[in-house]
């Protein structure tokens, strides 16, 4: 990944986590939904391009995706 | 015939062995998320005045340590690559200051809310807030030793540092990251 590139994802984190922080904050169902959204984005963010993991096998993209989805889903439907 | 330049299954950035173990921990967590939420399922009202307790500033604040840390963590491994020792370095540094950063705020969280009372056995809510915060800064300890043995390989012998290694010590730096990115959601903004 370029210097660039990491420094606009570096952005982007940042920017997601003021919006969840700050924009989101609140106790509706629908705030935390977005929250949950946000955090799962930036979870992936992070493992596939600070970690390289959009460099390793699909099995290992899949794996991360789908912890982060499942972490998601349930949560949603829990809370 | 260079077998490391076509991804196989048996080698994400960091070695089988290090996701292994970031895979274990992230389901470790995970696993007590979900106990999190299904408990605030329960207790609502409990989770959202306790979690009203929490400064999100200070949750927020870190998040930025922990990404920024983050993201010097991988120029690092990048100036690496390059042989670009130096700077290499410089970029560890960075990274360290970060997770320096990230230990100093939490630390005067953690003070903070014992001077308040609000301690393991205040309430269900805070039990889970000391649990899950204390396992991931002892992750956070054990990875900037990790990063200042990286520091001092690259400082005094550069040249036998194994690009694996480097990658590995990386990886469980961002395994923080992504606890952290987790676990800042569920404490400080949800209930």
């Amino acid at each position: 990944m370029t210097s660039r590139n990491s420094l606009y994802i570096l952005i982007a984190l940042i920017v997601l986590t003021l919006i969840a922080a700050l924009a989101f904050n609140g106790a509706s169902a629908l705030s935390a939904y977005l929250i949950l959204l946000i955090a799962t984005i930036k979870f992936n963010l992070v493992g596939f391009y600070f970690m390289e993991l959009k460099h390793a096998h699909t099995f290992w993209k899949l794996l991360l995706g789908s912890f982060s989805i499942v972490i998601l889903m349930v949560s949603v439907v829990l809370l | 015939m260079n077998t490391l330049t076509k991804p196989t299954i048996s080698y994400p950035p960091g070695g089988l062995l290090i996701w292994i173990v970031i895979y274990l921990e992230l389901f470790t967590f995970g696993a007590a998320l979900l106990a999190l939420v299904y408990q605030a399922h329960e207790a609502p009202d409990l989770f959202h005045e306790s979690r009203l307790l929490l400064h999100p500033i200070y949750g927020t604040v870190n998040t930025i340590f922990l990404l920024c840390s983050g993201y010097f963590m991988a120029k690092t491994i990048s100036r690496i690559k390059d042989k670009q020792f130096i700077k290499a370095r410089l970029n560890l540094v960075f990274t360290i200051i970060g997770g320096v950063l990230f230990l100093g705020l939490k630390s005067l969280e953690y003070f903070e809310k014992i001077q308040e009372g609000l301690t393991l056995g205040y309430n269900t809510f805070f039990s889970f807030y000391w649990m899950l915060t204390l396992f991931h800064v002892i992750h956070v300890v054990v990875g900037l030793v990790i990063l200042l043995w990286l520091l001092a390989t690259l400082k005094k012998a550069p040249e036998r540092l194994e690009i694996i290694d480097a990658e590995a010590s990386a990886a469980f730096w961002h395994m923080c990251d992504l606890i952290w990115l987790l676990l800042f959601p569920l404490l400080y903004l949800i209930f």
